[in-house]
C-alpha cells in the first residue's frame, strides 16, 4: 500500500513511518499541508494520512482541498485532537476515518485496510462468503456450513460487519463506530460482551472457533475451518 | 413517591435549545403606530363630542331667544292694539324668514282650543298655561322648536321656528370632524410607518448581529454612526459580540493546544513502551509496561472529559450543531448494548421507555449522557440488583437502582469534577462522568437532579421549567 503521511512532528512521523514499513507499506512524508496538497495532486495514493493541527493549514482545510479538486484517496485523520466532538467535526468535514492520538498501532492499521477495503467496493456483494460463513445481506441471514444461525438485528449488524472485513483485525473502536454509531467508548465492557453473544451463537455446535480475540486490539473473524 | 430532591446548578438560568427569539409579527415600532393612532382618534372624538354638544346648545338657546323675543313683541302689540291688531302682525310675520334661515310659525286659538288665526293646522303637545317649550314636529310634519304661551284668559298663542338649517351647519360641522379625523390617522400612519421602518431597519441590524452570533457565523462589525441611543447600542452590541466570540475562539483555541501539548509527547511515550515490548523476549513479564500504557490511556481520558465538560458548559444556549433527535429510539439502543453486560453482571436492566419522545440535541451528547448513567449504576450495583431506565415525554429521564445508593453526605456534591463515590475494586473513577453528564444536560436546556430513594439511587433529567421551586431551591 503507497501512503501519503503530512505531519509537522518529526518524532510522530518517524514512528508512524518505521510502523508502516514493517507492515511492508511505502510512506510519502510531507511537513506542510500545502506540500501534502501539491503531492497528493501529482501521485496516486492508497490511502492519505493526515494531522490535523498543521503549521501552515488546519486538516480539515486540506481535506476540503483534496476533494475540491479530486483526490478520492480515502483520508484518515490521526490527530491529537481525539475528543468525540473533534471526531464528528472531521467526518462532518469529509475524513474517512479518525482516529486520536495516542493510538494503538493494531488499531491504525486495522482501519487503515478497512478503509482500503471501503475505497475498493468489496463490501456491496448481495452475499459475502468466507470460509464457512455466508451473509446474506439482503435477507439479512447468516450461515455456517449451510446451518442457518439466527441472529438479532444488531448481531447480524455485527457478523456482517466482520464479514465485510473478514480475515482481518476489527477494533473496539470500529465496532463502536460503525455498529453503534457511538464515537466514544463507554466505560462498561459492552462491546466485549456483545461480541461474546455473537461467538456463542457462531461456535454453537462446530468444533472450530468462529472469532479470535487479538490482544490489545480487537477481534477477528476465522474461516471456522 | 417522595419527591426529587434538590440539585441544581445555580450558576446557569433557565435556556430552551432552539426556541426562537425574532418575534417579526410583534414589532415594537408597529405597535407604537398604532397606539398612536388609538390616541389620537380618542382624542379627537372626545373634542368632538364637546363641541357639536356645545353648537347644538347654541343653536338651542338662540332659537330659544328668537321665540321669546317674538313672543314678547306680540304680547306688546296685543297690549296696545288688541285682538285685531294682533292678528295683522301675525299674518305679516307668518311670511318672513331670518336671516339664519328659520321659518316663523304661528297659532293663536281660544283655551277651548277654537282656532283664531296663524300657520299651524293643530295645537302640538305644549301647555300655554305653563308656558313650555322645546323641539318637536308639527301636525304637517316640520321640525320645529315653539313655545306656548296664554297671552289673555280668552287667548293662547305659540309661536315656533323651523331650524333645518341649524341642523345642515350641525352635520357640516360632524363631517369637517370625520375628515381630519381621517385626515389625522393618515397622515400618523403614513409618519409613523415611515419613522418605525427606519427605526426597526436600525434595530434589525443589531438583532441581525446577535442572531449570526447565536448560530456561530461570522458577525461583521454592527454599522449604526447615528449620534443617538440606538446608534450607542450598536456600538455597545458590536463590543459585545465580538467580545463574546473572541471567548469562544480562545476557549477553543486553548482547548485545543492543551490536548495538543499533552496528548502528542503521551503518544511519543506511548510509542516508546510499544518500542520497549517488542524489544523484550516472547515470554518476559509485560505487565509493568502494559500498565504504563494503560496509565497513559487513562490520562488521555481525564483530559477528554475535563475539555468535554468545558466545551459543554461553554455552549449551553448555543444552538448550533442541534438537530432533532429521538430520544426513544436513542434509548433503546443503549438499552440493546448494554442488556448483555447487565446480564452478564446478573443485573435485571429494565426499560420504560414512552415513544416519539424527541429533544433538539448533539445526538452523541445524549448517548454519552445515558451512557455515563448506565456505566455508573452499572459500576455500583451489586449481583442481583435491578437498573431501570425511563424516558417519557418532557423529555424526563431516569435512571435508577437498587444499589447500594449514594451517601447523605456527598448527595449535594454528586456532580462535581474529580467526586468520586464508594471505591469499587478493580474499577477506577476520575469522577467525571456525571459532571459530564449535568454538563450535557445543561447544553441540551436540561437539568440533572438526584431524587429521593428508599433505596438505591436515582438520577432524573427534565426541563429546567419542570423542576418545581422547592426543588431549585438549593
Amino acid at each position: 500500500m503507497k501512503l501519503l503521511y503530512i505531519e509537522d512532528n518529526a518524532d510522530a512521523a518517524a514512528d508512524l513511518t518505521s510502523l508502516l514499513a514493517r507492515e511492508g507499506h511505502q510512506v510519502v512524508w510531507e511537513i506542510q499541508g500545502a506540500d501534502g496538497l501539491r503531492r497528493a495532486a501529482l501521485e496516486p495514493f492508497d490511502t492519505i494520512i493526515l494531522d490535523r493541527m498543521l503549521p501552515d493549514m488546519d486538516g480539515l482545510q486540506i481535506v476540503e482541498r483534496l476533494r475540491e479538486s479530486g483526490v478520492d484517496a480515502p483520508v484518515l485523520m490521526l490527530s491529537a485532537l481525539g475528543r468525540s466532538s473533534n471526531r464528528v467535526e472531521g467526518l462532518e468535514a469529509g475524513v474517512d476515518d479518525y482516529l486520536g492520538k495516542p493510538y494503538e498501532p493494531d488499531e491504525l492499521l486495522a482501519r487503515l485496510k478497512a478503509l482500503v477495503r471501503r475505497a475498493e467496493g468489496r463490501t456491496h456483494s448481495a452475499i459475502i462468503i468466507y470460509g464457512q460463513f455466508e451473509c446474506h445481506v439482503k435477507a439479512r441471514t447468516a450461515f455456517r456450513r449451510n446451518v442457518h444461525i439466527p441472529l438479532s438485528p444488531k448481531e447480524f449488524e455485527l457478523f456482517r460487519y466482520f464479514m465485510e472485513n473478514a480475515g482481518e483485525v476489527v477494533t473496539r473502536d470500529m465496532l463502536l463506530r460503525d455498529v453503534w454509531k457511538m464515537n466514544f467508548d463507554p466505560q462498561t465492557n459492552v462491546v466485549d460482551v456483545n461480541i461474546g453473544r455473537l461467538r456463542r451463537k457462531l461456535e454453537n455446535g462446530f468444533d472450530r472457533p468462529a472469532l479470535e480475540t487479538i490482544w490489545g486490539s480487537g477481534y477477528r473473524l476465522t474461516r471456522g475451518e | 413517591m417522595s419527591e426529587p430532591e434538590t440539585y441544581v446548578d445555580p450558576e446557569h438560568g433557565a435556556y430552551a435549545p432552539g426556541s426562537e427569539v425574532a418575534r417579526a409579527g410583534s414589532s415594537i415600532f408597529n405597535k407604537l403606530v398604532r397606539g398612536a393612532i388609538v390616541f389620537a382618534l380618542v382624542a379627537l372624538a372626545v373634542l368632538a363630542s364637546v363641541l357639536l354638544w356645545e353648537n347644538w346648545r347654541s343653536a338651542e338657546r338662540s332659537l330659544s331667544a328668537t321665540v321669546d323675543t317674538d313672543i314678547a313683541g306680540l304680547v306688546d302689540i296685543y297690549a296696545s292694539g288688541g285682538e285685531e291688531e294682533l292678528l295683522e302682525r301675525l299674518e305679516d310675520r307668518s311670511i318672513l324668514v331670518s336671516l339664519e334661515g328659520r321659518q316663523s310659525r304661528y297659532m293663536l286659538v281660544r283655551p277651548g282650543g277654537e282656532f283664531v288665526a296663524g300657520n299651524i293646522d293643530a295645537w302640538p303637545e305644549l301647555g300655554a298655561s305653563l308656558s313650555e317649550e322645546g323641539f318637536l314636529q308639527l301636525a304637517d310634519g316640520t321640525p320645529v322648536f315653539a313655545r306656548a304661551t296664554r297671552i289673555s284668559p280668552d287667548l293662547d298663542l305659540l309661536v315656533a321656528r323651523t331650524y333645518e338649517r341649524d341642523i345642515q351647519a350641525y352635520y357640516r360641522l360632524v363631517l369637517t370632524f370625520l375628515g381630519a379625523a381621517i385626515a389625522i390617522v393618515v397622515a400618523l400612519w403614513l409618519i409613523g410607518r415611515t419613522a418605525a421602518h427606519r427605526l426597526r431597519d436600525r434595530i434589525e441590524v443589531i438583532a441581525e448581529g446577535f442572531r449570526a452570533a447565536e448560530s456561530g457565523k461570522d458577525v461583521s462589525p454592527l454599522v449604526d454612526t447615528h449620534d443617538d441611543e440606538i446608534g450607542e447600542l450598536s456600538e455597545l452590541s458590536t463590543r459585545a459580540i465580538g467580545r463574546a466570540a473572541s471567548l469562544a475562539r480562545t476557549h477553543r483555541h486553548m482547548s485545543d493546544h492543551i490536548a495538543h501539548e499533552i496528548r502528542t509527547p503521551l503518544t511519543h511515550l506511548d510509542h516508546r513502551l510499544v518500542d520497549a515490548l517488542r524489544s523484550l523476549p516472547p515470554d518476559a513479564d509485560m505487565s509493568a509496561i502494559d500498565k504504563g500504557r494503560q496509565e497513559i490511556r487513562s490520562v488521555v481520558a481525564m483530559l477528554d472529559s475535563l475539555l468535554d465538560i468545558a466545551a459543554s458548559e461553554g455552549r449551553v444556549g448555543d444552538l448550533t450543531g442541534l438537530e432533532d433527535v429521538d430520544l426513544s429510539d436513542l434509548a433503546a439502543d443503549l438499552v440493546e448494548l448494554y442488556s448483555g453486560s447487565a446480564e452478564e453482571a446478573g443485573i435485571a436492566l429494565e426499560s420504560f421507555i414512552t415513544p416519539d419522545v424527541h429533544i433538539m440535541g448533539e445526538r452523541m451528547q445524549l448517548v454519552r449522557l445515558i451512557s455515563n448513567l448506565l456505566d455508573n449504576a452499572l459500576k455500583y450495583v451489586p449481583e442481583g440488583g435491578t437498573i431501570k431506565l425511563s424516558v417519557a415525554k418532557g423529555p424526563v429521564i431516569q435512571v435508577s437502582d437498587n444499589g447500594p445508593g449514594i451517601e447523605p453526605a456527598l448527595r449535594p456534591l454528586v456532580f462535581d469534577r474529580f467526586r468520586t463515590g464508594r471505591a469499587v475494586k478493580g474499577k477506577t473513577s476520575h469522577g467525571l462522568g456525571l459532571a459530564l453528564a449535568r454538563a450535557i444536560a445543561l447544553r441540551h436546556g436540561l437539568r440533572i437532579g438526584l431524587a429521593d430513594t428508599d433505596k438505591g439511587a436515582r438520577f432524573v433529567i427534565k426541563p429546567h421549567a419542570m423542576w418545581g421551586t422547592t426543588e431549585a431551591a438549593s
